[in-house]
């Protein structure tokens, strides 16, 4: 190693720093990678310095470890030697997107009434290219498909299903009715007998889960599973809620809300448009909430790659505070299960949450 | 309106862009070449009365701005014209050389129509060729791989002595590929040994030869209106990828990350954009271990998605408004 030369990360590899440790975050092969807090302060303060100035701001009494550090960040195609770093700038992390609404969540249960032309048609005004449709109640895959029959010639891309399972649902009727329909991406069936994973040749893929979805309180999961090492939600992070930014919801009694688990509504689609909803001076509030501002969540090194809740919170009575479904404490850097923690018991009461046996670790 | 030409509907950067529009909700309309054979667009140009190129689905004087995103893909209409045609090989390309001919006639008919029209990039300037961008760069002071087109094979041995023993093959005209059911056609680019020269016939389909140029990283150049949006891909690191980064690593990516080339560089690239009269395209160079930049092609339809994205250059956003302010100028 060439210690007169400077060390750059790929301006793909973020660091982002952790109470407790740091991540460097590869937004491009979508993975990411713990390093010690020490690691990031020579990764960004010192970012300038040959390798051997490193060296030398430490005394020259850490050498050993400063060449392991970057033989592992070589090694690991995080960075590269170089004697001109300015001619890397790093990724200008704006996130922006051709569209008012950008994801949309519709509930729906027997008792749904809502008029599927006018919703679809009023999203491809908005721009918005994925839809979410989780299903409560029990229904064929023919009454689905008439729902989609509505999506035929708009410019919405992708559609989820969430349904609660049927004996009908194989992955051959599935494929069947995922190649009638193109524009969906995947299919929860959740309630099922056994857990399953299939795809189809069409890049559909079919997911069964023993968990039943039968209402809004099973969301807000904060999950390792969940993390998305991304430039698009990295971007998104930055400076917006990563689950509320840009979305709708309806629920399954047709109210226009931000998400179907809160309380308050801005409407009914019977008589008020996602346009004139989003005119709502507190619609958009939530929008901006980034992870910098929550508690907790400001210190943690997932902060930039995780999804948010702003639903259920450890304090209700706090819009900032930390989500409650999270068992990831940064100070300790250890996950715990979130429903067993005596701190949330008020909080689990206030939202009548029943918590699973085993909750999320 | 705005007008997007392509040649598949399924053109991922044309529908990023028509994202933007929709958004701006400024008026477009996309057609394919294939649109003339399908029926879906009719052609008549008739001499004797008014000299005008006539599409009846198409009002051209609607049209305020062009974006050309490429036009034909030849095997819609050579299928139909050769499938029954019992005929030996050699007449069939004979044939299907002669129909893509008077095909682009009637092409360049309509590209003619719309020569009044803001157009990116200019349907004229998409003429040029290869050797004449490399002679244009090395005119504005780029430098430029070795660079031979032969038929012969002495001259090649000679200038495979000349080139240091090291030289690669490209095509001479686009880089495309294409597929069939079991595999796929691709004009990429390949390294050539003195073992393969010499297994070469004394005269052989001419083609292109370049001195090949050692790489510490390439770079990928999205040129738009005198701006340049650059990205260096570390092809070097990959073995799979060292000749042509094209034959991607889809498990470990090149990396690809933001690049600030030097002014005096950036400044040449666009004098040969200028001397090219093109108003967008895709740069490709290399930035040699001595700190040389050699510059090796411009593609005037070049991808850039692949520049955008990996940078958030957002260059989808500043080519749907670039379309959108020469519709208004």
């Amino acid at each position: 190693m060439n210690t007169e030369k400077k060390f750059k990360l790929f301006a793909c590899c973020i660091p982002v720093k952790g109470s407790r440790r740091s991540t460097i975050c590869d937004v491009q092969r979508s993975e990411y990678q713990f390093i010690p807090n020490i690691l990031y302060e020579i990764l960004t303060e010192l970012k300038d310095k040959s390798i051997s100035s490193i060296k030398a701001h430490y005394n020259n009494e850490h050498d050993n470890i400063i060449d392991e550090y970057f033989s592992f960040l070589l090694n690991n195609e995080y960075g590269f030697l170089c004697d001109n770093p300015d001619s890397f700038p790093d990724i200008d992390l704006t996130w922006k997107v051709p569209a008012t609404i950008t994801n949309v969540l519709i509930d729906v249960d027997a008792s749904s009434q809502h008029d599927y032309h006018s919703i679809f048609q009023q999203l491809e005004e908005l721009g918005c290219k994925a839809i979410q449709l989780r299903f409560y109640t029990q229904h064929s895959l023919n009454e689905v498909s008439d729902i989609l029959t509505h999506i035929q010639n708009t410019r919405i891309k992708s559609i989820e299903i969430v349904i609660p399972y049927k004996p009908e649902f194989t992955i051959e009727s599935l494929t069947i009715f995922s190649r009638k329909h193109p524009h969906i991406s995947n299919v929860i069936i959740h309630s099922s007998p056994k857990e399953e994973f299939d795809h189809d040749n069409y890049n559909h893929i079919f997911y069964f889960i023993e968990t039943p979805v039968d209402a809004t309180t099973h969301c807000g999961q904060i999950s390792g599973n969940h993390f998305r090492t991304d430039i698009s939600l990295f971007t998104e992070a930055q400076s917006y809620n990563t689950c509320l930014n840009r979305k709708i919801s309806v629920d399954q009694k047709g109210n226009i809300k931000n998400c179907p688990s809160f309380p308050n509504n801005y409407g009914n689609i019977t008589d008020t448009s996602f346009k004139d909803a989003l005119k709502h001076p507190d619609f958009k509030k939530l929008w901006s909430i980034n992870k910098d501002q929550i508690h907790v969540c400001k210190d943690c090194e997932f902060r930039y790659i995780c999804t948010d809740c702003r639903a259920y919170v450890d304090d209700p009575k706090d819009i900032y505070s930390k989500p409650l479904k999270c068992g990831y404490n940064p100070y300790s850097g250890e996950w715990e299960a979130w429903a067993e923690n005596p701190l949330k018991q008020k909080a689990i009461e206030y939202y009548q949450l029943s918590v699973p046996i085993t909750s999320n670790k | 309106m705005i007008l997007i030409l392509s040649s598949s509907e399924l053109n991922i950067s044309v529908e990023h862009v028509a994202d933007w529009l929709d958004f701006y909700q400024a008026d477009y309309k996309r057609i394919l070449g294939d649109d003339f054979f399908s029926g879906s667009q009719t052609i008549a140009y008739q001499l004797d009365e008014e000299e005008e190129y006539q599409t009846p689905n198409l009002d051209l004087k609607q049209v305020s701005s062009i974006w050309f995103r490429g036009f034909i893909r030849h095997r819609t209409y050579i299928k139909n014209t050769t499938d029954d045609l019992q005929t030996s090989n050699s007449n069939l390309s004979e044939l299907s050389g002669r129909i893509a001919k008077a095909l682009h006639k009637n092409t360049n008919l309509f590209f003619k129509s719309l020569k009044d029209k803001p157009q990116l990039p200019n349907l004229q300037a998409l003429k040029t060729d290869k050797m004449d961008m490399l002679t244009k760069a090395k005119k504005v002071g780029l430098r430029i791989p070795k660079t031979l087109v032969t038929n012969n094979k002495q001259k090649l041995l000679e200038f495979y002595e000349a080139c240091d023993q090291k030289l690669i093959t490209k095509s001479l005209y686009e880089c495309v590929y294409f597929f069939e059911e079991d595999r796929a056609f691709s004009f990429k680019t390949h390294l050539l040994s003195k073992e393969d020269i010499l297994n070469f016939e004394d005269c052989f389909f001419p083609s292109l030869f370049q001195g090949y140029v050692e790489k510490e990283y390439e770079l990928r150049i999205f040129y738009l209106d005198g701006e340049l949006y650059s990205m260096a891909i570390f092809s070097q690191l990959d073995e799979q990828t060292q000749v042509d980064f094209r034959r991607y690593n889809d498990e470990k990516p090149n990396r690809t990350v933001p690049y600030q080339l030097p002014d005096e560089e950036a400044q040449k690239i666009c004098d040969l954009m200028q001397m090219l009269n093109l108003s967008t395209g895709s740069i490709d160079m290399i930035k040699t271990k001595d700190d040389q930049f050699v510059f090796l092609e411009v593609n005037p339809n070049g991808q850039f998605g692949m520049t955008s994205f990996p940078c958030n250059y957002h260059l989808e956003q500043k080519v749907a408004q670039h379309l959108i302010q020469a519709t208004q100028s």
